[in-house]
């Protein structure tokens, strides 16, 4: 059982969005948000779910995510995705390292809007463990060689998945026709096409469905890229897109 | 039963009468008769007798925080009053605690508990959430 202490930079905000109180240096460099970096800092709840994100890097990878404020600074001013260190060497499964990536990039976006509050903290973790639990010891090898769904095909996206399984399994001239196609036997993968730059994209059979937002439903169909972006809010987003 | 006292003084710039204020504020209203598993359990506060700038705040002890068990968990191995779950054996390096989405959830509901009550905790990192030496099972 972790217990949260030393409340000696508690302060009280008498609402809970979009109130906040003057940090004047408070905090500890690292875990500073980037607005707390610029000359009128300001602090809300959302700062500490920027500092909930950085204890989260800090626990996967044995390395703090930012080393300073310069650090946090310059990534809130750049563009760049965030890196993850090593990623390879950790013997992680496929879907922990896509919850990871996804709960940092969002407890760790630039802007406060974006970032969760702490109470969709508790509820994105409560489902990643749900469905961690859920996913078998030993994951079964599935060959899936099909080519990516037509532009028509994707209003029914959960139909062509099953599609393209029962086709793999009926007629094996389909598998040894396509030799040109990368054989992703042993990480049981899913093509999509990404609805905003209509690029396919390739996503682990198990994807776990972190929230049934508007949000969460773009950034499930969307290409890291595009993630990524969007994160920065650099894309227009289309509510059509979202189906 | 042990305590562990924590005595504040204020000195200069670093830490004002207004942080005391703030956090025996807080303390007396989010700490008190247990109202949440994830932040440390306050048994008492109030001032020094002899000094009268002086205050203290008694809260449960700790074994150890985060950022030991993160970085130096050999430390935390010999503590033999962790529940079996949260023993560590040998971490070799370059791995994950396997439980890290169980601690994240621990600390983010006690995050969310506070900023329901209107409070922010100023100050979240790893040194900052602590294990208690004696769990009540």
């Amino acid at each position: 059982m972790w217990k949260i202490a030393d409340f000696g930079f508690v302060a009280q905000v008498s609402s809970k969005i979009r109130n906040r109180t003057s940090a004047n240096g408070r905090g500890t460099h690292g875990y500073r948000a980037p607005e707390l970096c610029t000359e009128n800092p300001l602090y809300s709840t959302k700062t500490d779910v920027w500092a909930l994100g950085c204890v989260l890097h800090e626990l996967a990878f044995r390395q703090s995510a930012f080393c300073g404020d310069w650090a946090a600074s310059e990534y809130g001013r750049s563009n760049k995705k965030l890196e993850f260190p090593g990623t390879k060497d950790l013997r992680w499964h496929d879907s922990d390292k896509l919850a990871l990536s996804t709960i940092l990039e969002r407890a760790l976006a630039v802007k406060e809007f974006f970032r969760p509050s702490a109470d969709d903290m508790v509820n994105l973790i409560d489902n990643i463990i749900k469905d961690l639990d859920a996913l078998p010891d030993e994951p079964t090898p599935l060959s899936l060689s099909s080519p990516p769904p037509a532009a028509e095909q994707i209003a029914d996206r959960p139909d062509v998945d099953v599609h393209d399984e029962e086709r793999s399994e009926t007629d094996p001239e389909s598998q040894t026709g396509s030799e040109e196609e990368p054989t992703p036997s042993p990480q049981r993968t899913i093509k999509r096409q990404c609805s905003q730059c209509t690029r396919s994209y390739v996503v682990p059979r198990d994807f776990i469905k972190h929230d049934k937002t508007w949000l969460g439903q773009i950034r499930e169909y969307s290409c890291s890229d595009c993630q990524g972006s969007f994160a920065r809010n650099e894309v227009a987003f289309n509510p059509n897109a979202c189906r | 039963m042990y305590l562990a006292r924590k005595v504040l003084r204020p000195a200069g710039q670093v830490i004002t009468a207004q942080d005391i204020q703030n956090e025996l504020d807080a303390v007396k209203t989010l700490c008190r008769d247990n109202l949440h598993d994830n932040l440390v359990h306050v048994y008492g506060h109030g001032g020094l007798p002899e000094a009268r700038s002086q205050f203290f705040i008694d809260m449960e002890l700790c074994s150890f925080n985060l950022r030991t068990y993160i970085y130096d968990p050999e430390k935390c191995v010999s503590d033999t009053t962790l529940p079996p779950g949260y023993r560590v054996e040998s971490i070799p390096s370059r791995s994950i605690p396997a439980n890290i989405w169980d601690i994240m959830k621990q600390i983010s509901e006690g995050v969310a508990f506070m900023h329901n009550h209107n409070h922010v905790h100023r100050d979240i990192k790893p040194e900052n959430s602590a294990f208690p030496k004696f769990l009540q099972f």
